[in-house]
């Protein structure tokens, strides 16, 4: 009888040997995929936000060189602004759902908000040292901080 | 509730601020659509996807001009409408200019 438990306590301790092993096993695959899944997140948030940071770099010098410059294609020019505009509105909520909009409202406030879209007998050329155009630049920079900011904070 | 989409109903392209500026500007929205919609004083939604996107302009004086050029009162057209967009800066922009227009009145 003695022998008996014996034998059968050996035999539980080995089960409980081999559920100790598996939930281990189990535990360190779900910390690994997690971390890996974060890794992998912030990766593409990384990416997303280079991204959208040249769009942003690129939608500035089609604003200075629209509200500084004559353009043959005007409409053309405006259509292709506001898609950047809108691509960048979109993208970012896709950073963060908090993300500020301040920062995107400011910038797309300083190149459509005044003299865009208008008839060409009202549209005005501005200086590129013109308070106008550093407002366009000013707004740009505080975006890219911004953004600058979520990237590093994703390291 | 009465909806207002605007790629359907006004234009995949708004664009301008002035009638002047083009045959779908801001003020032509707000003379063909939003005036009636707000003097019916029943709440409506505001459909803003489905556009190729607005330039501030065209939501200055679409929305900012309810309250500066025709005077209805902000906090009234605020309660009234509801904006559907999945962009939430169109919504934040366009509530400033009618915040804006009320507060500098």
């Amino acid at each position: 009888m003695p022998e008996q438990l014996s034998s059968l306590c050996a035999i539980d301790g080995d089960i409980y040997k081999q559920i100790i092993t598996f939930v281990t096993i189990v535990i360190g695959w779900v910390v690994v995929h997690l971390l890996s899944s974060n890794r992998e997140m912030k990766k593409d948030k990384r990416s997303l936000i280079e991204s959208v940071r040249s769009t942003i770099l690129d939608l500035e010098k089609k604003g200075v060189s629209y509200h500084t410059s004559s353009i043959t294609d005007i409409e053309q020019v405006e259509e292709d602004i506001i898609s950047c505009l809108d691509m960048v509105s979109s993208r970012v909520s896709h950073i963060e759902e908090s993300f500020s909009s301040e920062e995107i409202m400011a910038l797309r406030k300083s190149i459509t908000l005044t003299n865009f879209q208008t008839s060409k007998k009202t549209r005005t050329e501005y200086k590129p040292n013109s308070e106008f155009v550093l407002e366009i630049r000013a707004a740009t920079k505080d975006l890219c901080d911004k953004l600058d900011a979520k990237f590093y904070s994703l390291y | 509730m009465k909806v207002i989409d605007i790629a359907k109903d006004f234009s995949r392209y708004p664009a301008g601020r002035v009638i002047s500026d083009g045959p779908y500007s801001g003020e032509k929205f707000r003379t063909d659509y939003l005036v009636s919609a707000v003097n019916s004083g029943d709440r409506f939604k505001i459909i803003l996807d489905g556009t190729r996107g607005y330039g501030s302009s065209f939501l200055e004086e679409a929305f900012g001009g309810l309250v500066r050029v025709c005077g209805f009162n902000y906090a009234d057209i605020l309660n009234q409408i509801d904006f559907v967009s999945s962009r939430p800066v169109y919504v934040e922009e366009i509530k400033e200019y009618i915040k804006n227009a009320g507060t500098i009145k």
